[in-house]
């Protein structure tokens, strides 16, 4: 089979969403932001926002984790090295499918 | 599409810029050291009072760097983070200014040769390296409102050293004005965005 064929079809689906892809690469830019940050710049809704980080943490991708400042639960993410290598490792194949 | 997430990554460390702490923050602090530059240049030689702001400038200088991050932080802790949400950026981002020295360093070289007689002018070289920082900030994140401060940096600059005589007053304008605008900027960045984003439940 074509190499490049091959590639589209090795693509991480987790990552390859875009509601995912959106988070990922949100996240690939700071150290780490909580649940409101990012509801806030994704526009998703709360129920779909936290599936969707349920599903990143599920494959081991990022890391979610509770807290509180002052009275008000915070709720903060980060990628893990392994979402961070899988974030880079699709950009690789998408720049090799689409050609840039 | 990789284009689209340099776009994504850029609009994330814009975050750091939206609620117009940093230029309310940097702009007072560029007002006063205008300020105390101001009175550098107008106090009588040997008075009291030119001893006091030759020794609070660089005090303020200092202290005001390090008091920009303390306040900056407290603030956007109360008023940004219930608001639109927390993000910790890594060291470094996203003011990444490491790489700013030795580009700042290239075009002194490149505007000795060009305008010889301008680097002897300190508003001018001032007006020059505020716009730099600027522009750079302006380009990192794509905000159009810091080329504007670049831009009138540069002009302030500009027509501080046609204009004024005395070189510490020329600094002083060129400080204060930039310091000035980007107050009011600032102030009016942040209006906006407290007006529009009331504080959320959950973070």
């Amino acid at each position: 089979m074509n190499e490049t064929y091959q590639g589209l079809l090795e693509i991480d689906r987790i990552i390859h969403e875009p509601a995912r892809l959106l988070l990922v690469t949100i996240l690939s830019a700071v150290e780490e932001a909580d649940f409101l940050y990012l509801l806030t710049a994704t526009g998703l809704t709360k129920g779909n926002l936290s599936s969707h980080l349920t599903r990143l943490e599920q494959a081991g991708y990022l890391e979610q984790e509770k807290s509180f400042v002052g009275k008000m639960p915070r709720t903060l993410c980060r990628l893990t090295p392994a979402g961070q290598a899988a974030l880079a490792a699709y950009r690789q194949q998408m720049g090799a499918v689409i050609g840039e | 599409m990789t284009e689209q997430m340099d776009k994504i990554v850029k609009e994330t460390y814009r975050y750091f810029y939206v609620d117009g702490l940093v230029e309310t923050a940097v702009g007072l602090l560029f007002a006063l050291i205008g300020l105390v530059l101001a009175g550098w240049a107008g106090f009588e030689e040997g008075s009291w009072l030119l001893k006091t702001a030759v020794i609070i400038l660089p005090i303020l200088i200092i202290g005001g760097t390090f008091g920009i991050k303390w306040l900056v932080g407290n603030l956007k802790e109360r008023i940004t983070y219930p608001r639109t949400g927390y993000v910790a950026y890594r060291p470094g981002e996203p003011n990444n200014k490491r790489w700013l020295l030795p580009l700042f360093a290239a075009l002194l070289v490149v505007l000795m040769f060009v305008f010889p007689e301008w680097l002897n002018k300190m508003a001018f070289v001032q007006g020059v390296l505020l716009a730099f920082i600027l522009g750079v900030i302006g380009y990192r994140v794509a905000l159009t409102r810091f080329y504007l401060s670049a831009g009138m940096a540069f002009a302030i600059g500009l027509l501080a050293t046609l204009f004024v005589a005395n070189e510490v007053m020329g600094s002083a304008i060129t400080f204060g004005g930039t310091g000035l605008l980007m107050l009011l900027m600032g102030l009016a960045v942040f209006a906006n965005y407290v007006r529009q984003h009331p504080m959320q439940e959950t973070s």
